[in-house]
């Protein structure tokens, strides 16, 4: 697995899933931070795109949970918010996570970014 | 020291000087007169008696040293110099009595200013609390408002997130299909839908929190609130396979209110209970209280848990909005019906069990009997009151329906023909009847039979 989109905003699960298919990438999505760990755990992926605003676990505590964990802590976490004020970026890199974009974001530069990095990681 | 005993203090000190001075036929004691007076300050005329005594009964004790015999004269001039002294002591202890209580004035003055400028120092203490504890709502009320700008802004990026994405999908690749190419576009669609209803809202919260919403206020039937209410909401709730129920007494107190401020309340309830509830009914209805009138909106749907249950009422608290399919909603829906109840001088809030439904109910203020009573009991009494319009013109019929359910009554309209069948199958509390175009078919007897009620 290459990707997993963590949303809950059906519409971001499907822009997002739609541009990285098409570019080749393994997308799986999760619509909130427990779903995101068990497919974390159980997929593998190789980036997660997070939100902030989850029901049930949100991004600050998945992000905490993923880079706690010895087997997932690898995983490169992009926070993917309409959350945009400093001090949640602050909370981010604090939880661990590796790159903070806001919302509104542009699909073209996701898959760029997608495949930097990936392209890095093989 | 005490006042009483300054004399004896003073003399106490004059018995040793005497001695060693030579005794008091010393021409010295005209030095020791002064010395008493320095003293004794204070001295009053019980004090200078006092002194009087004493000096006398020193006389008689002291033994004289032998000098021989006193002048004749001696005692005189004793006795002189010791009233001259006497009185001397006296008005000078006026002159300090007074030159104390002009002190005493002095200082009460000063007290008195003492005690105002405290008072003032207290006053300014209480205004400065006031001040900062109007300067500590203002923070959280500025707190508050940034939280709500932080939520709207967060808000805002979700529907332009879509709008964005989806539209620079659009763009960048050709070869969509169309089907794909539809359901895209319908999303840019309805996001902007929700961007334009969202900012609607905001704008709705902003002024009713600035005070800055009109309210026209009138005598409102809740009952036929909820019919609008219910009317309007009937495609959504069929769309959904959900029917709506209406349970309302017959008799209704009036209550005053926006009738259009109110009916919002109702739809977003109403479009909420819809939206939660997968299948079953929903119940719109009134309960008399004795001082108030409760309206709920009673569902079927899946509950909310009780810790949610004060939470939702705030801004952009939303629950539920993870399933797929479900329209988003802005999260102040119900942020609004509760400035909108409460500027009623209403309560709203909700019952809930969890896979059993849930009941949003607002409380609105019944008129109090000092509140416009007549206008109340008149309310009151015309209110289900059926009247029955008999006239053949439709339009006439038709203004005289309207003005009398302006007016509160329930009518029926019939023209001359029907009559007869309308009255016994409605038994109306009153009939108006037209000039008929044909007096035959009135049945006299018929129009005695429905009490008329009032006059």
């Amino acid at each position: 697995m290459d990707v997993l989109v963590v949303d809950d905003d059906p519409y971001v699960q499907r822009s997002l899933t739609f541009v990285l298919r098409r570019e080749g990438f393994a997308v799986e999505v999760a619509s909130n931070g427990e779903e995101a760990m068990f497919k974390a755990r159980n997929t593998r992926p190789k980036i997660v795109f997070l939100d902030i605003m989850m029901p049930k676990m949100n991004g600050f505590s998945t992000c905490r949970s993923i880079k706690e964990d010895v087997e997932l802590k690898e995983i490169y976490v992009i926070i993917l918010t309409g959350k945009g004020q400093e001090i949640d970026r602050e909370q981010g890199f604090r939880e661990g996570a590796d790159e903070f974009i806001t919302k509104p974001f542009s699909p073209r530069e996701i898959v760029s970014k997608v495949r930097a990095l990936l392209g890095a990681f093989h | 020291m005490n006042k009483k005993i300054y004399p004896f203090f003073g003399l106490l000190c004059l018995i040793p000087a005497l001695y060693f001075t030579g005794g008091v036929e010393s021409y010295f004691r005209l030095l020791y007169y002064p010395l008493m007076v320095l003293l004794i300050p204070g001295l009053n005329a019980e004090a200078v008696l006092q002194a009087a005594l004493t000096f006398i009964m020193l006389y008689a004790l002291l033994p004289l040293p032998g000098h021989g015999q006193y002048p004749s004269y001696f005692v005189a001039v004793n006795v002189v110099s010791f009233l001259l002294t006497a009185v001397v002591c006296g008005k000078l202890s006026d002159y300090l009595q007074k030159e104390r209580d002009s002190l005493q004035k002095t200082t009460d003055i000063f007290h008195g200013l003492t005690n105002s400028l405290n008072l003032k120092v207290m006053n300014q203490q209480a205004k400065m609390d006031s001040i900062s504890e109007s300067y500590e709502r203002l923070l959280a009320a500025d707190r508050n408002k940034t939280h709500f700008i932080s939520g709207v802004s967060h808000e805002l990026r979700a529907p332009l997130s879509s709008i964005r994405s989806f539209s620079e999908i659009l763009l960048t690749y050709d070869d969509i299909d169309m089907e794909t190419r539809k359901e895209f576009l319908s999303i840019i669609n309805e996001e902007s839908e929700r961007l334009a209803r969202l900012t609607n809202e905001i704008l709705d919260v902003v002024r009713m929190e600035a005070g800055k919403v009109e309210w026209h206020m009138d005598y409102v039937n809740t009952s036929e609130i909820i019919d609008s209410a219910i009317r309007m909401m009937q495609p959504l709730a069929e769309s959904s396979d959900i029917v709506i129920e209406k349970q309302v007494p017959d008799r209704l107190s009036p209550v005053k209110g926006d009738k259009n401020r109110l009916l919002q309340v109702l739809l977003n309830l109403i479009s909420n209970a819809v939206k939660f509830t997968p299948r079953g009914s929903i119940t719109v209805g009134v309960e008399d209280l004795p001082h108030e009138e409760k309206i709920f909106v009673t569902d079927t749907g899946e509950g909310i848990y009780p810790e949610e249950r004060e939470k939702i009422f705030e801004e952009f608290y939303r629950i539920g909005d993870e399933l797929h399919g479900r329209p988003k909603g802005s999260g102040l829906g119900l942020s609004i019906c509760k400035k909108i109840v409460e500027a009623h001088g209403g309560s709203i809030s909700v019952d809930s069990e969890i896979g059993r439904g849930s009941t949003f109910f607002f409380k609105l203020p019944k008129l109090g009997v000092e509140d416009s009573a007549e206008e109340a009991r008149y309310f009151e009494y015309v209110s289900g009151r059926h009247v029955l319009v008999l006239e053949d013109s439709v339009t006439m019929r038709h203004i005289m329906r309207l003005a009398l359910e302006k007016a509160g009554y329930k009518t029926m309209g019939a023209d001359s023909r029907m009559a007869a069948e309308v009255v016994k199958a409605s038994r109306p509390d009153a009939i108006i009847i037209g000039y008929p175009d044909n007096a035959d078919y009135v049945d006299e007897p018929t129009f005695r039979s429905p009490s008329t009620a009032f006059s």
